[in-house]
């Protein structure tokens, strides 16, 4: 399944550079700077994706009949990831911001609600990784992810009331029949969020079994590190 | 769970009121921030004048962090928690006592601080109700907020770092309502009502979750 | 055009450290984790 994902989202993403940078054609009002859109986007959906997820993973390890280190597990993996995506969504927004609207940032809703976002999530992190007792952690970490979150439909509502300048979604719209979007751009777009998506799957997994691995690690690192202290001191196999 | 919330709050405005720390170091504090902001902002009066609210309510998040984080200090030393833990107590009530504590400690300091501002910005300070009215839900808002983060970075080592980065963006929307009511209501413009509306959704939704995580959280804190 | 190349290649090199990150971490940790074919004593 992994290997599947794996081979899925890199073979996708090529394509995708590929149609994005060199194939699709330049649009009428953007110019070459709609290419960006086959990168934006995509990874604005898995930040916002991740985040749920997380979100999610922190009501099921809280509720009492679903309680499983496999939800705390699953929360830190994807909100890890989720930060990264996030902070690339700021990235990308903002270069593709700088020809558009000629200054690096802009204080419109969609911008500011997304950099509260990564800075609730880091707060998360930092949370976890300060907090030394894994019961106490996934306990905790659950709850300020779940606080974080909720917040955020208050962030967003507050934020959008106070300022909207951000493009209106041109794939988006009520009537998916007719986007803005000319064929060969809209494929690539539909690509790029399989893509991209797929990508979030495959890191998911990786980063979900380095976590099992940690959990591990915390256990058992005592122990491995001292029958390695020990197997030094007897270098001749002979037993203690 | 009230009675339980009114002797916590009890014991933690008793101490205050004690060590006077919030009066004579916190207070200060706040005001010389104002004062702070007049230098970086030139002391270009039309500007301060203008950017009065905003700077006043930056002004009462930076006090009200570090009430916050003296409300949960008192708690860590001498392993007082373990105390609260064993005390029998709701902590759903010790939650509301505390940010009730934290609430009453900060209205006193906004009090003065809207003075400092009315003095020194040079702000008119009409148009009282809508003041005080968003000025107490934004207060209800950050106390709930900082209480449920304050327990949760409590007996960390690195709880005064901590606790700002969990703190302000949970409650960027609360700044960014109140300080909109207040710039509207200190130039007597409309629309201050519709900002109100977020202040209040924020205060339920972290008193309501300050009293359903507290307990757990207290537990293992 | 530039902006165009710069946003792509931030976006995977981004995304290709934070791959390879992961990936590196799963190693060393599997590395840490499989000392019992060491030779030693009981555990």
């Amino acid at each position: 399944m992994r290997r599947l994902l794996g081979i899925g989202s890199a073979a996708g993403l090529t394509l995708t550079a590929i149609l994005g940078l060199f194939v699709t054609p330049p649009d009428r009002v953007m110019g070459t700077l709609v290419r960006l859109l086959y990168v934006h986007p995509s990874v604005a959906w898995v930040a916002y994706l991740a985040f749920g997820v997380t979100a999610l993973a922190c009501i099921c390890y809280l509720w009492p009949r679903t309680r499983a280190p496999f939800w705390d597990r699953l929360a830190v993996s994807s909100a890890e990831i989720g930060v990264v995506f996030c902070a690339l969504t700021l990235a990308t927004g903002s270069i593709w911001g700088r020809p558009t609207w000629g200054v690096w940032w802009v204080w419109d809703a969609r911008l500011t609600t997304t950099a509260l976002l990564l800075a609730l999530f880091i707060g998360y992190l930092a949370l976890r990784r300060v907090t030394v007792d894994p019961g106490a952690r996934a306990r905790r970490s659950a709850v300020a992810g779940l606080v974080a979150f909720a917040d955020v439909p208050i962030v967003h509502m507050s934020v959008v009331w106070w300022n909207t300048l951000h493009q209106p979604a041109t794939v988006l719209r009520p009537s998916l029949a007719s986007p803005t979007l000319s064929g060969s751009m809209a494929w690539t777009l539909l690509l790029s969020f399989l893509s991209f998506t797929l990508l979030y799957g495959w890191l998911l997994m990786h980063r979900y079994q380095n976590s099992v691995l940690e959990a591990r690690l915390e256990d058992e690192g005592m122990e491995i590190a001292l029958a390695e202290r020990w197997a030094e001191a007897v270098p001749s196999g002979v037993g203690r | 769970m009230f009675r339980d919330a009114v002797l916590v709050a009890g014991k933690d405005l008793k101490v205050e009121y004690r060590s006077r720390v919030g009066a004579q170091q916190v207070l200060p504090f706040a005001l010389v921030v104002l004062v702070i902001f007049a230098f970086t902002l030139d002391a270009n009066h039309k500007l301060l004048q203008t950017a009065a609210a905003g700077l006043y309510w930056v002004a009462v998040l930076f006090a009200g962090v570090l009430t916050v984080q003296r409300s949960f200090a008192l708690e860590v030393a001498d392993g007082l928690r373990d105390g609260l833990r064993l005390s029998g107590l709701d902590p759903a009530g010790i939650f509301l006592g505390k940010a009730a504590a934290v609430a009453g400690q900060l209205a006193v300091l906004e009090i003065f601080l809207a003075g400092g501002i009315a003095v020194l910005y040079s702000a008119s300070l009409h148009g009282v109700v809508l003041l005080v009215l968003s000025a107490v839900l934004a207060t209800v808002g950050l106390a709930a907020a900082g209480t449920v983060y304050g327990i949760v970075a409590a007996g960390l080592g690195v709880r005064e770092t901590l606790l700002p980065l969990l703190l302000l963006p949970v409650v960027a929307p609360v700044l960014l309502a109140a300080s909109k009511v207040w710039a509207i209501t200190l130039q007597s413009g409309p629309g201050a009502w519709g900002w109100m509306r977020i202040l209040v959704i924020f205060a339920v939704v972290y008193l309501a979750a300050g009293v359903l995580a507290f307990g757990p959280l207290l537990e293992e804190s | 055009m530039s902006y165009v190349a710069a946003g792509y290649a931030v976006a995977f090199v981004t995304l290709g450290s934070y791959t390879l990150w992961v990936l590196r971490r799963r190693r060393s940790l599997d590395r840490l984790l499989r000392t019992d074919g060491r030779p030693g004593p009981q555990r």
